[in-house]
């Protein structure tokens, strides 16, 4: 028996996570036949239309993969027969796979989709994305720019971009609700924003507690919540009553000094998660007493990161920040919506034009390693991967780096090479395994 | 004091028996993949034979090596990277560096003070197999590992090939033969290549000293990719003549203390 | 590392039955591969005389050994062979050969004389790559597919994997099959990847003839992804090298769907076969 440094226990919300994430699985399934349009992307004004859901080929692509290979890679195959290239997005291929299939896992009709709005975001294969439903079927679909610049903060450029993103999306709902007949309902947007303000306070609220040592929280645990308050734009409330669940539950564990792992004697961060299939490599972390708190990818759900006023790198609080104007129309929504993404340090942006982001990250969620994969199939993720480790060894973080095809596809992620090297990078750091 | 240690490989199993600081025996065979359990009983009892000593004379017994868990009689296990850092500082006390590439694999390891490891690069899969590649292909030119060894590297030749990976290094070299080229220079373009790949691992993260890098592994016997690496990196390798056994040596050495 | 494991046997076989003097049309063919070659000689339609050989490094020599193999100790000389085509990855380094012709062209008419003009797809698995071609008849081809280069070299990593696993090469496909399930495959992206991965099994306890399936299994799905591209039709025909390996036909057949067809010829002389077949025709027209 391992001697623990700190108590620790499972955590109690997390059975409301499941459930909340089992009912949007479920409001999938039934979109068809509840007559409700699916749309193939993510955006979070969909809320406000009354038949319209949206879905991503994340994280079906990703579940498919973690449960079941012998249909994913059947799914995979389906799709490069089609001609799709091994090297695209395995979400993509999985879901888009089991599209030319046909049918899902547990052999229930493929749920179609009617239009494409896709999430706006620098991966290019998000932006693909669309293009395989839209060759399978003839459907329209509505883009939003993502306009990126490097160099210096250049607040002229920025509210140019505000301002066209906004136009963007004002334009989107009107064609939408022109050409489906479906009335947009500002009130329920409106009060999703408000709603979607307060998940993203308890959101930075719990990020912030992992900066405790000893770790309250693992990534692992992380994973049940990160993309709910993305999922689950059917209630907004159930959302918010979740997160704040857990948020007070991070906090007593914070006071009374309970750790997500016991014998934390060692904390490193990543910049992504691990093939899904491969989660139990968090536990074999544990076993030399390293526990994971997880990336700005992670903690997306506490929205963009920034200096605070005290020189720390920290989720941006939107209460009592710009941002924090009144939301009376669906204008001033948007604007809420979009504001929350510009401006700050989003993992993906970040990363990939400006990759300081990952060393603020480290020093202020006091980490001694960083594991940052390289995904053959993932270029929007390892994009300025290896620039980002040059910079962590710079200020003393040691770093690992493995490669694998991409967290949905299991293809090329080598899991005795990759044990072998999580052994290495601890034992020369003099860190022997505490148990077996 | 005896001590042993057994760096089971991809491609060769290396064991070393070290008594009181001294190397008493050293012998090495091919793992043979699945068979490499059998292989290594085979080889210990032979060494045991030849320094005339029975398996209760040896004190501890370290295993290291991609099939570390294949020693059931070994009394510990350690990764490469901390018994090559022991090997290289047992055989150059002032080292501050080592690399050591194998058949499959190339590691860099700084070291810090006494035989702590300050930072270590691996290879990655898309880098993996130089070893293997050049018996590979010393074996397609018709040419003995020793005769790839002796090939003058750093001639000038026009002849490339491709230096990411060895699967499209081996196209090119074929199709270099196929337009008629000569062993020789298709040899120089292969070592170059295997050269121009370590190089880069050389320069991840922290750049090994000029003057104290030590070179272990199998690969260092090739003074030809020696050469090379030389002229590419600027490093002056420290040589042992027990370079293959390298980390074999460290993880005895490591047993003894 | 011991290379004897990985080295596929050569063959050679020159009629006794056939008496060349009195044929009216003799042509050859030669199939210079990146790892092995072949010769073969028709006489008015009938094989008369065929060999396989390793490559090696010389490429011009290599043809010429083949065709010399095929030769065999009948009397019959090069110079009494009326029309040579070469054809192959290495089809320049075959100096005495009149002309050269695809391999895809080739690889179809050999198809048709090995396994009967019923053939609609033919398989070609190569050392260095593997090819789908499929037929309208037999001479006219269809669609046609190939390796990425990325899952290229398939066959000769078989024979790296041979000498790593001490397991002689023509024993691997019957040994992979002895398993109860196939395991998951290895990496199906790259060779390079697959043979490491496949020896890291062992530490999970799998046995010699499980790491053979694992690995055989990924090199049969990169194949069946690519001639899935050409929608494999019956009937159907593997031809190569790796068409000896039943580990690897079994696979693809299973995953297919469709029972390949047998020929008493040995596959690799496919390409050969074809070169020397539309010698004949191109002899016609002359």
């Amino acid at each position: 028996m391992v001697k623990q440094k700190w108590e620790t226990r499972p955590l109690e919300v997390w059975n409301k996570a499941k459930e909340l994430r089992a009912k949007w699985q479920k409001s999938i399934v039934t979109a068809s036949s509840e007559k409700v349009l699916l749309a193939q992307g993510n955006v979070n004004w969909a809320v406000g239309f009354p038949a319209l859901r949206v879905i991503e080929d994340n994280p079906v692509g990703a579940m498919m993969a973690n449960r079941n290979d012998a249909f994913s890679r059947k799914c995979r195959l389906a799709g490069e027969i089609e001609g799709w290239g091994r090297e695209i997005c395995g979400y993509q291929l999985n879901c888009w796979g089991a599209m030319y299939l046909g049918h899902l896992e547990d052999g229930s009709p493929f749920p179609m989709r009617d239009m494409v709005i896709p999430f706006p975001d620098p991966c290019d294969q998000h932006t693909k994305r669309g293009q395989a439903p839209m060759d399978y079927s003839p459907i329209p679909r509505w883009q939003a720019n993502f306009p990126l610049y490097t160099g210096p903060r250049d607040p002229e450029r920025e509210k140019a971009m505000i301002e066209d993103k906004v136009q963007c999306t004002l334009q989107m709902i009107e064609d939408i609700e022109r050409i489906y007949g479906q009335k947009f309902d500002d009130e329920k947007f409106i009060e999703a924003m408000k709603l979607s303000r307060k998940i993203h306070a308890y959101a930075r609220e719990v990020s912030l507690f992992m900066r405790n040592i000893p770790s309250p929280l693992s990534v692992k645990d992380l994973y049940s919540f990160y993309t709910i308050g993305g999922l689950t734009k059917l209630d907004p409330e159930e959302t918010l009553d979740l997160w704040k669940s857990l948020r007070d539950e991070v906090e007593w564990r914070v006071k009374n000094c309970i750790a997500a792992v016991g014998t934390e004697r060692y904390r490193w961060m990543e910049t992504h998660p691990p093939p899904w299939h491969f989660l139990r490599y968090y536990r074999y972390m544990e076993k030399y007493g390293a526990v994971c708190i997880g990336s700005q990818y992670s903690h997306m759900m506490a929205g963009a990161f920034e200096f605070t006023e005290d020189g720390t790198w920290a989720p941006r609080d939107m209460f009592g920040s710009f941002e924090d104007k009144p939301i009376r129309t669906r204008e001033d929504a948007i604007r809420a919506m979009i504001g929350e993404d510009a401006r700050g340090h989003n993992f993906k942006v970040d990363e990939v034009i400006r990759p300081y982001a990952v060393c603020e990250f480290a020093r202020a969620y006091k980490v001694d390693g960083a594991i940052l994969p390289l995904w053959r199939c993932g270029v929007g993720c390892t994009v300025t991967r290896k620039e980002q480790g040059l910079r962590l060894s710079q200020i003393g973080v040691r770093v690992l780096h493995y490669e694998g095809s991409q967290p949905g596809d299991r293809t090329d992620l080598d899991e005795n090479r990759l044990l072998d090297m999580l052994d290495t990078w601890m034992e020369s750091q003099g860190l022997r395994k505490l148990e077996d | 004091m005896i001590t042993a240690g057994i760096d089971v490989g991809l491609e060769n199993l290396k064991i070393v028996i070290l008594k009181d600081g001294e190397i008493i025996a050293a012998g090495s065979a091919p793992s043979g993949g699945g068979k490499r359990g059998k292989r290594v009983a085979e080889l210990w009892e032979a060494l045991l034979k030849e320094a005339k000593l029975s398996r209760g004379d040896v004190n501890k017994i370290i295993a290291t090596g991609q099939g570390k868990t294949d020693v059931g009689f070994a009394s510990d296990k350690v990764v490469e990277a901390v018994a090559d850092a022991h090997g290289a500082r047992f055989l150059y006390p002032s080292a501050t560096s080592v690399v050591d590439i194998g058949a499959d694999q190339t590691r860099v390891v700084t070291l810090g003070e006494g035989t702590r490891v300050l930072e270590v690069v691996l290879n990655q899969k898309c880098a993996a197999g130089m070893g293997l590649f050049l018996t590979r292909m010393a074996g397609r030119l018709d040419m003995t590992l020793d005769e790839l060894s002796g090939i003058n590297a750093d001639g000038n030749t026009g002849l490339r090939v491709n230096d990411t990976c060895r699967v499209f290094a081996e196209l090119d070299a074929l199709g270099w033969l196929n337009r008629n080229a000569s062993r020789e220079e298709v040899a120089r373009a292969v070592i170059e290549m295997v050269a121009v790949r370590i190089n880069a691992i050389l320069n991840d993260k922290i750049k090994p000293a000029i003057n104290s890098t030590v070179l272990f592994g199998g690969v260092s016997r090739n003074s030809a990719l020696v050469s090379a690496l030389r002229r590419r990196s600027g490093i002056n390798f420290l040589i042992s003549d027990r370079a293959e056994y390298g980390c074999a040596l460290g993880a005895a050495v490591l047993a003894a203390e | 590392m011991n290379e004897e494991f990985g080295r596929w046997s050569e063959s050679r076989w020159t009629s006794r039955e056939i008496d060349w003097k009195r044929a009216k049309q003799i042509t050859a063919g030669v199939d210079v591969g990146t790892t092995s070659t072949q010769a073969a000689i028709i006489c008015d339609g009938a094989l008369f005389g065929s060999a396989s050989i390793h490559t090696g490094y010389d490429f011009k020599m290599a043809a010429s050994q083949a065709m010399e193999q095929a030769l065999g100790d009948s009397d019959m000389k090069i110079q009494d062979i009326q029309y040579i085509v070469a054809t192959g990855w290495g089809s320049q380094n075959v100096p005495f050969a009149q002309k050269t012709v695809d391999e895809v062209h080739c690889h179809a008419w050999g198809a048709r004389f090995m396994f009967g003009p019923d053939v609609r797809t033919v398989v070609d698995l190569g050392a260095q790559t593997c090819k789908a071609i499929r037929v309208y008849s037999w001479d006219r081809v269809r669609d046609f597919m190939i390796n990425d280069k990325c899952a290229t070299g398939m066959g000769r990593d078989i024979e790296l994997m041979a000498n790593l696993l001490e397991i002689p090469i023509q024993e691997m496909g019957e040994r992979s099959l002895e398993v109860e399930k196939d395991p998951e495959p290895v990496s199906t992206t790259c060779s390079a990847f697959a043979d490491t991965e496949a020896i890291g099994l062992f530490r999970e306890g799998y046995s010699e003839n499980q790491v053979l399936a694992a690995y055989l299994f990924a090199v049969a799905w990169r194949i069946y992804g690519m001639v899935g591209r050409v929608r494999p039709e019956k009937e159907l025909a593997f031809t190569g090298g790796l068409a000896k390996n039943v580990g690897i036909v079994k696979r693809l057949e299973r995953e297919m769907g469709i029972t390949p067809l047998i020929s008493q010829y040995d596959p690799m002389l496919a390409g050969a076969i074809g070169a020397a077949l539309i010698g004949r025709d191109i002899m016609a027209e002359i």
